[in-house]
């Protein structure tokens, strides 16, 4: 279960494990007055983590917000755009001359997001009416919770629908700091989820993930229980013995980054490192990988600092599509620590397993070569 | 509107987009994880003619997790269908033929004949293979020589004419002292860009689709799939924030993208469907065959006299597609004299489509590898032959050029690459290692399109911009370029500026394709932008707390978000200021951008100069590229990182085809025997040598308002001749058949 | 993917257990040839047992000098061990020179052994086969046959065998051992493959659930001077269309043994006997080895679109043993 893996994954916070009251803060807005989180004491409350930088996927959230927001109580207004601003997303509104912020940490101050193991990476905590971390989550960017653990914990918390039809005509700004919490509460759940979460039924959602039932012999439906090891954190699931590792990140576990390119082990796209070997991920069986570490493109970053090798394929544009741009990272990681002589020759036959059909291999051999030349001089 | 300073414009800015491209986080068509998300798997024909006489699904159905098969038999009817009917191929990529179910004919093999839908990608891909099909099969059309006495003349050549005819080629051919004639031929070639074509469709009750498609145009898929399920244009929207390249065969909405969106419709569920790499052979395009008959004939002073370019083509048996190669050769040299023609011949496979730089690609292979052999001919070296025939005006329509740098191109990249060292006699150059060393050179030229196109530029309360134009970026730098583009036009630093596309809820801009997205969406977002800080302006100079109320604008400028008094740089207000004390919420500006009356009046085009050295084992015919100088004048450089990147990426495309890439079809059944990655050959890194890419200074002022001709596809021409010149002067072989492999030159 | 179960083997025991009585069972190794045909739906096995953790992962040299190889050992490890780039520089070569990093990393010794053909035919099951059904007929005989065998081949089957480790090993004389059933087997490598003949199905001596347990080469004082040369259409990361593995024993200018082994050309990793025959007892140099190089390739058969292996195979031995006879001994 991906919150065990979050606890796995920061074991040095056991602070921070379900269970525990969560550390408080105080956000500060230029605009508006600053509230702790202790003060939202009574009502139930989602903090959501995002990384800084520019993500377009926004737009689509900003699509969603619209979506949930017609269907909050007491707000009839058009959201035209939010903007990281501090520590609060600010929403904007067509008619209402009105802002409304929610509790999200971007992090450009980023004690908060340290507080709660949550720099340069998504993060989300579920906290109950008493402060109480009831689940939490902490994943490298773009890599989203599961669906049902995510709707569950929200069920648990939520507080129960009341017949609240009768409600008050909605003047500027009358919104109820119990209807901010639900705003909240909807916002990460968007956030979080991407597009179309606000369709997603509870029940919907989990029907399409309920496990098959176990099967009599090799029929199919059979799955078995691993742990994957990705990154340093485990992940529990009930997998086909089908299923490579590169559909078991892109598919289970949420983890896009390592790219499907052709499926047969001839493009290099799904490349990952296997205990720090590279190999391809789309002809490993994710069954065969118990008690192995697998380190992906999202593992790379430390926080908010890119991996050397990521920040030399930024530099020298060693990339275009960017859809083997992944594999090609890991393939070069992998490369540092075995035995590839010095040249620029050395270091294209060496990348030769990673099809990069933007042709950028001029730009790949640069960056790779700079941050060789970069640890060649360190060592000295 | 004022011109304004270019701050950013031209820059070697790294990508906007670069962290979520190196960190994974870029998503993807196939990457969204919608809840209760089910797996599409296709099924493909085995047959390339005839009909589906019976599909039997009961083992799939029966498998565990299937949730529904549909073929012929059972899939909806559609409102539209795309199918073929006879007559109906217009060969617009907006009116392709489809094959989504609605019949049982098959037209060519690897065509979608069904689909199973299961819980997991596993149980959909085996559910797949368990579906038992039996065809009605007929005889199909597979072979270009044998049905090329069935070619026919198409109405047009893509936007240019089918056949052309100026001078007397008969006086022409005897005016001269040396003639090439030759027939050049190119094999099927397939896009192949890393992301596989997929769709995730979901619909929102019975008459609101959204898909997350990996396309080179929202809007087009936005245009067809309404039309398909009949729905107003507002009830599709496309996303598309990131694509894993295109190189054309993502520019069309083809039958796997209405397929989605039909079977989340019929479970009721978001539905995923990517294509294997191996369906990726047929049902979504690829570049044709083409057989090309070139005649140049010449002076003894190198002076051509008269020329023809006759050229064939496969289309497919149900729909069109012309790969223009002589297009090229209409206005690449003077030639007084010249004929030019395109056919085509019907055969079982798919429809082909534009693929990087369609007609120009395989046109200059052949029309430029006819110069080298007119040069040796002539005993000339091949840049003077060029220069000697070289066009000042366009030799077809007589209209000025609006800009063309073709004499700097060839003179830089001459100099760059050392020319001057070249002995002109086959063989006459060796490596120190003992290989054969070969120098050859080519032109390269590409059109500059544009269209109309759409953006808004929204000036916030906090002193940020957020900018968008429903465009796409297939790795060409539109993120970046539209950022940098929209930062000058406001007057604002980068940071500032956050551009979005890839949606159909943004303004509409064209296909990216035909290099054209610098110029039409690049135009319109530096106009939004310029009206957005126009009208910022304009609501300063009528405030009166303003320190600027009542100035001119023509006194004003705006950096930095600043906008102050030209002769007095520290009085003014920044936009934040203005926007905070109006209390508005927004300041914006939505524009549409059109061509004018340019193309009437100029002939519109980007030229390059392309020289290659290459290594050839003497006993084992190997070939190696050993450095590759190109230089290139295509107006402006918006970005000059992404830019070199871009022009790079067409030479490697070039090095494909030049030397590796050929689609070969079984000559039985059509099925395309290499359809992995395995055996389509596409360069690796070790292929690929240092790439010297200069852009020669030119300034446009006639294209567009961003004075930028595009460089998405120029790239790609001229270096397959180039290649092809060199192995040439290497060996003494001339190979006039795609690709250049070393079986052919041992 | 046909469903099946998994299992991994704790060692070499489980290993055949699992098998044993198990016709629908395989062994699974790096899994690079194997998931992929699986994918292909070529192989369909209903049982898989990963036999990863056993422990033949070591290089050793044996008493007499030779070299023994764990059929676990991955390619790569294989490639760079000190022992085999200084001994057998021909098979680091050939290693060196197949698949990509990645696949190096992940295939095995004993798995490579068992890389199955890249017959386009053979990976298509639309498309008759005789290897993969028997009597279905040969679709590459009459259809494209650019990469397909020249030697060795019957009218049954024409399918290239592509390793490149394999033509090494096969100019190495290296003895591949094995576990089954009925105890250990010691099976000289130009011994292990058959041709296809009249069943292009049977590819090798392999008993049903018989287990590589490694790959011993013999001393041989000569293989240092010994080279691999592959040539292909691409730079790297493509398969051979024609490769060469030799080894020369040269004293005073005149080859006193020599070893010959080609790939890309052969239905087996072909070795090439005659052609050793004829150089042995001949002045290194341009003759012998183009006489050598025609011996190699008497009664090559060659197809609509592959007939110019025959030249390129010949040029591709000459190259092989002129740059053999470069190195020192």
């Amino acid at each position: 279960m991906e919150h065990g893996a979050a606890a796995t994954a920061c074991p040095s916070d056991p602070a921070l494990a379900p269970g525990s009251l969560a550390p408080d803060f105080r956000l500060s807005h230029p605009r508006n007055a600053s509230l702790s989180l202790s003060d939202l004491r009574g009502q139930p409350v989602v903090l959501a983590f995002y990384p800084p930088g520019w993500d377009p996927s926004r737009g689509e959230q900003i699509a969603q917000y619209n979506k949930i927001l017609t269907q909050l109580p007491n707000l009839h207004a058009e959201l035209m755009d939010f903007s990281v601003d501090g520590d609060w997303y600010d929403l904007r509104f067509a008619r209402e001359q009105m802002r409304l912020p929610f509790l999200a940490n971007p992090s450009p101050q980023p004690e908060i997001a340290q507080l709660y193991g949550a720099e340069g990476r998504e993060a989300l905590f579920v906290i109950d009416a008493d402060g109480v971390i009831q689940w939490s989550y902490r994943a490298p960017v773009g890599v989203p919770p599961k669906t049902e653990d995510l709707v569950e914990a929200l069920r648990l918390i939520a507080p129960q629908p009341k017949e609240e039809t009768a409600a008050p005509k909605a003047p500027r700004m009358a919104l109820t700091r119990r209807d901010f919490i639900a705003a909240t509460l909807a916002m990460a759940f968007a956030l979080t989820l991407g597009a179309h979460a606000a369709q997603a039924e509870p029940e919907a959602a989990r029907m399409g993930a309920t496990p098959m039932a176990p099967a009599m012999g090799v029929s199919g439906g059979d799955t078995m229980p691993i742990t994957l090891t990705v990154n340093d954190a485990a992940h529990d699931l009930q997998i086909d013995p089908r299923a490579t590792v590169l559909d078991a990140l892109r598919e289970r576990i949420g983890m896009t980054g390592s790219k499907k390119g052709c499926d047969h082990g001839q493009c290099g796209a799904c490349t990952v490192l296997v205990d720090g070997r590279r190999v391809l991920s789309c002809l490993s069986l994710a069954v065969a990988q118990q008690g192995k570490k697998i380190t992906t493109i999202e593992g790379l970053a430390q926080g908010e600092t890119l991996h050397p090798m990521q920040q030399a394929f930024l530099t020298n544009d060693g990339y275009q599509r960017g859809y083997c741009t992944p594999g090609q990272i890991m393939s070069a990681v992998g490369l540092l620590t075995e035995p590839v002589g010095p040249e620029d020759a050395d270091v294209r036959e060496n990348m030769s397993g990673n099809l990069c059909r933007c042709g950028a291999y001029p730009n790949i051999v640069a960056a790779i070569q700079d941050v060789r030349k970069a640890n060649t001089n360190a060592s000295v | 509107m004022n011109e304004t300073m270019d701050a950013a414009v031209g820059k070697p800015m790294d990508r906007v987009d670069g962290r979520l491209k190196v960190t994974g986080g870029a998503k993807y068509a196939a990457e969204f994880p919608l809840p209760n998300l089910a797996h599409a798997v296709m099924i493909t024909s085995t047959i390339a003619k005839g009909r589906v006489a019976k599909m039997d699904t009961s083992a799939a159905d029966a498998a565990p997790g299937v949730i529904k098969v549909l073929t012929p038999m059972n899939a909806p009817r559609l409102p539209n269908d795309p199918s073929y009917s006879p007559g109906g191929a217009s060969g617009r990529p907006q009116d392709r033929k489809l094959s989504v179910l609605q019949n049982s004919a098959v037209y060519y093999n690897n065509e979608p004949i069904g689909l199973v839908i299961a819980e997991t990608l596993e149980q959909a891909m085996h559910a797949a293979a368990l579906v038992q099909v039996e065809y009605k099969e007929e005889k199909p059309a597979l072979n270009m020589g044998r049905e090329k006495k069935n070619a026919y003349k198409p109405k047009a050549a893509n936007q240019e004419p089918t056949d052309t005819h100026r001078g007397d080629i008969t006086s022409g051919q005897r005016d001269a002292s040396r003639r090439v004639e030759q027939t050049y031929t190119t094999p099927m070639e397939n896009h192949n860009p890393m992301e596989p074509h997929a769709t995730t469709a979901v619909w929102d009750g019975d008459d609101r689709l959204t898909v997350y498609d990996a396309t080179q145009g929202v809007f087009g898929v936005q245009n067809v799939l309404s039309r398909i399920f009949a729905l107003p244009k507002s009830n599709v929207r496309c996303v598309s924030y990131f694509v894993g390249g295109g190189f054309g065969c993502k520019g069309s909405v083809w039958s796997h993208i209405p397929l989605a969106a039909m079977a989340a419709k019929s479970v009721g569920r978001p539905v995923k469907l990517s294509l294997t790499r191996a369906q990726m052979f047929g049902m979504v395009g690829y570049r044709p065959q083409t057989e090309q008959d070139l005649m140049v004939a010449a002076k003894s002073d190198g002076a051509i006299t008269a020329s023809s370019h006759a050229s064939w083509s496969n289309t497919s048996t149900f729909d069109e597609f012309v790969e223009p190669t002589a297009a090229v050769t209409r206005i690449l040299y003077e030639s007084p004299a010249q004929e030019t023609s395109h056919r085509l011949v019907r055969l079982n496979y798919g429809t082909p489509t534009f693929m990087r730089a369609p007609g120009e690609s395989p046109g200059t292979f052949a029309i430029e590898t006819a110069m080298d052999e007119l040069a040796y001919s002539l005993k000339m070296d091949p840049v003077q032959l060029r220069l000697r025939n070289y066009a000042e005006v366009d030799p077809e329509s007589k209209k000025p050029w609006s800009s063309k740098s073709l004499r700097e191109c060839y003179k830089v990249g001459a100099e760059k690459f050392g020319w001057d060292k070249r002995t002109p006699a086959p063989r006459s150059m060796t490596a120190p290692d003992g290989r054969l060393l070969g120098m050859g050179m080519a032109s390269a030229t590409y059109p500059v399109r544009r269209s109309a196109a759409s953006a808004l530029a929204r000036l916030l309360p906090d002193g940020t911009a957020y900018v968008q134009a429903g465009t796409q970026d297939l790795g060409t730098g539109t993120y970046t370029i539209m950022t940098q583009i929209a930062a000058d036009a406001l007057g604002l630093p980068v940071e500032r500026v956050r551009f979005e596309l890839g949606d159909t809820e943004m303004p509409e801009t064209p296909v990216s394709g035909g290099s054209q997205t610098a110029a039409s969406t690049g135009s319109a977002v530096k106009q939004a932008g310029l009206a957005a800080r126009d009208q910022a302006v304009q609501i300063a100079l009528a405030d009166p707390s303003s320190p600027l109320h009542g100035m001119s604008a023509a006194d004003l400028d705006v950096k930095n978000g600043m906008i102050f008094v030209k002769a007095q740089p520290d009085k003014g207000e920044t936009y934040a200021e203005l926007i905070a004390r109006q209390k508005l919420p927004k300041i914006e500006a939505k524009i549409q951008s059109k061509p004018g009356e340019e193309k009437n009046q100029y002939a519109l085009h980007s030229f390059g100069a392309v020289f290659v050295e290459v290594l050839v084992d003497p006993d084992l015919g190997e070939i190696r590229l050993n450095r590759i100088v190109g230089a290139y004048g295509a107006g402006r450089i918006l970005n000059a990182k992404t830019g070199r990147s871009q022009l790079i990426g067409g030479v490697v495309y070039g090095v494909g085809m030049a030397m590796m890439e050929h689609t070969i079809p079984d000559p039985r059944t059509g099925r395309i025997v290499n359809r992995d990655l395995g055996e389509y050959h596409v360069p690796v890194n070790a292929d690929i040598p240092d790439i010297d890419i200069t852009f020669v200074d030119e300034v446009d002022t006639i294209i567009n308002p961003v004075g930028a001709k595009g460089i998405g596809e120029i790239g790609i021409t001229g270096v397959v001749a180039a290649i092809g010149n060199a192995v040439y002067h290497a060996t003494g072989v001339r190979v006039r058949d795609l690709p250049i492999t070393l079986d052919k030159i041992i | 993917m046909h469903p099946f179960s998994y299992r991994q083997a704790s060692d070499e025991q489980s290993a055949l257990s699992g098998v044993s009585g198990q016709p629908g069972a395989a062994y699974l190794a790096g899994g690079t040839t194997l998931i992929d045909l699986m994918k292909l739906d070529v192989q369909k096995p209903s049982q898989l047992i990963d036999i990863t953790p056993l422990p033949w992962t070591k290089i050793t040299e044996l008493p007499g000098g030779g070299v023994s190889i764990g059929a676990m050992v991955r390619n790569s490890d294989l490639a760079h061990s000190e022992i085999i780039m200084t001994r057998y520089p021909v098979l680091s070569e050939a290693l060196l020179s197949g698949a990509s990093p990645q696949l190096r990393k992940m295939a095995t010794t004993g798995g490579n052994l068992l890389q199955r053909t890249r017959c386009y035919y053979f990976r298509d099951i639309t498309t008759p086969c005789n290897k993969r059904e028997p009597g279905s007929g040969c679709s590459a005989m009459d259809g494209y046959n650019r990469i397909h065998a020249i030697l060795g081949t019957s009218k049954h089957c024409i399918a290239t065998h592509p390793s490149d480790m394999c033509v090494a090993l096969t100019a190495l004389d290296a003895t591949i051992v094995t576990r089954g059933a009925k105890g250990e087997r010691r099976i000289p490598i130009n011994e292990f493959y058959f041709t296809p003949g009249d069943h292009p199905e049977r590819e090798n001596v392999l008993e049903p659930g018989e287990l590589i347990t490694a790959v011993e080469l013999p001393a041989m004082p000569f293989t240092g001077r010994s080279h691999y040369r592959k040539v292909r259409d691409r730079a790297s990361y493509a398969f051979a269309l024609s490769s060469a593995a030799v080894a020369l024993d040269i004293q005073g200018g005149v080859i006193k043994d020599a070893r010959i082994a080609m790939g890309g050309v052969g239905t087996k990793p072909w070795r090439a006997l005659d052609a050793e025959k004829a150089l042995i007892g001949k002045t290194a140099g341009p003759d012998a080895y183009k006489a050598a190089a025609e011996a190699a390739l008497h009664g090559a058969k060659t197809h609509k679109d592959n007939a110019f292996k025959v030249e390129l195979a010949k040029r591709t031995v000459i190259r092989a043993l002129t740059m053999a006879a470069q190195k020192t001994a």
